[in-house]
């Protein structure tokens, strides 16, 4: 775990994406983590606007909300 | 079988967890839940994928701050988009596997075994499958291939389908995803009738010592694998599958029966002769006319415990059961008693033909 509560990543990237990505690093002066977890959190956004995986997703956690609420929490 | 990718566990982290992508993506282990979907797709069937991907995500508490309800969510979505649903109750019985999933006191296979246990398929509609399937079983091309023969096939064919039977096809059709096949033939139905496993074909099948990783083999042996799986959600069936289903609904028709259930789908896989699925019974062992006479002997017994129930209520009364609760609670005993009768009866007939085979009179 890294000092600021995040995860450090370890990606496989092709060699010309991983250029792109480094690019976009230096000229915005992040790291290629940071762009990396942006870029897939854009990709989730996505994912999350999906209204048919959403939709199944509401229905069931709507579904099973009961039991998820009394799963024991972690240890 | 649909897998789900990275964005998908992200998307549902963030959805249980009630946060932005962004945060839902630092406090995921994306290379945990990486290595977990890899392991997925090396899986055959719902049951055994689900149990690697409650395990891998228990294991490596793949979520920081929540792991065992966003583990559980994801599982849920998981069987979900597989058109299937999960029993959480009662809920001490997971905690407890998951307890021991931690502490790794659980193997693979008893984490398969409770997954499975609990797995409920959807109910499979006639609407489904022909919005999902488009057969290609278009009433005007029948009509002109046949000369105006056979009507039944098109829009409305699955509604003669009993829910076991749609299953079956739901289900041929993932095994066909699975082996990596463009098409849905007769082997597919075969594995689809072993899968759905509750209808009297699958029992009959198990009985005689057809089971899926056997036939699966076989299929793999005869024909391959696919070099690449369905590209879009239509998996059409070869022809001889179509022959099948024509089969099959003749059978159901002759049987005097108004729907169409898992034993004529094997009757119609029996009457083809020459697919694949045959080919795999025959190598398998399992006769044709064995199984036609497993099958025609259940029908049998069945009809007579629906006549003796029906005798027996006519008679009884006194009773202030509603008849058809009676009804169907009695049969469903009888049938469970008639049911157990013939597996002994199969056992002993199994132990004697293993003494004759070793030299010993069974009845010495």
């Amino acid at each position: 775990m890294a000092k600021d509560g995040t995860k450090n990543i370890l990606l496989r990237l092709d060699p010309e994406l991983a250029q792109r990505l480094q690019t976009v690093a230096s000229v915005e002066g992040r790291s290629v983590s940071d762009v990396a977890r942006e870029a897939i959190a854009a990709l989730v956004d996505q994912r999350r606007q999906d209204r048919r995986f959403t939709r199944l997703l509401d229905e069931n956690l709507a579904r099973h909300e009961e039991s998820l609420r009394r799963l024991r929490g972690d240890d | 079988m649909r897998f789900l990718d990275p964005y998908d566990v992200l998307a549902v982290a963030a959805r249980v967890l009630r946060c932005d992508s962004a945060d839902a993506v630092r406090r995921t282990d994306l290379d945990a839940v990486d290595r977990v979907l890899a392991d997925l797709r090396r899986t055959d069937t719902l049951a055994e994928a689900a149990a690697v991907l409650l395990s891998g995500l228990i294991r490596a508490r793949a979520f920081d701050g929540a792991n065992r309800v966003v583990t559980v969510a994801v599982v849920l979505q998981f069987v979900a988009v597989n058109r299937a649903d999960l029993r959480l109750e009662p809920v001490d019985e997971w905690d407890d596997l998951l307890d021991r999933l931690r502490a790794g006191q659980v193997t693979p296979a008893e984490v398969a075994g409770f997954v499975g246990a609990r797995l409920m398929p959807e109910r499979v509609t006639a609407e489904d499958l022909q919005e999902h399937l488009r057969t290609e079983l278009r009433l005007e091309d029948e009509i002109a291939a046949r000369g105006g023969g056979e009507l039944w096939r098109g829009g409305g064919m699955f509604d003669k389908f009993t829910d076991g039977a749609r299953q079956v096809v739901v289900l041929a059709q993932e095994q066909a995803r699975i082996l990596q096949h463009n098409f849905i033939g007769t082997e597919h139905l075969l594995l689809g009738l072993l899968e759905e496993g509750q209808g009297r074909a699958g029992k009959v099948l198990h009985g005689l010592g057809v089971t899926g990783p056997a036939v699966r083999e076989l299929v793999v042996e005869i024909i391959g694998r696919g070099a690449q799986g369905p590209s879009g959600t239509t998996v059409p069936f070869t022809p001889r599958a179509k022959s099948v289903l024509d089969h099959a609904y003749r059978e159901a028709r002759e049987l005097g029966d108004d729907s169409l259930d898992t034993e004529h789908l094997l009757l119609g896989l029996l009457r083809d002769g020459e697919g694949v699925a045959s080919q795999i019974l025959t190598r398998l062992g399992a006769e044709r006319e064995e199984i036609r006479a497993k099958v025609v002997g259940w029908r049998g017994r069945r009809q007579r415990a629906e006549s003796a129930v029906a005798d027996y209520l006519a008679d009884d009364t006194a009773s202030t059961w509603p008849t058809f609760g009676r009804r169907h609670h009695l049969l469903h005993e009888l049938n469970a008693v008639l049911d157990e009768n013939e597996r002994l009866h199969e056992q002993v007939a199994k132990l004697r033909a293993l003494l004759r085979s070793n030299d010993i009179d069974p009845d010495s």
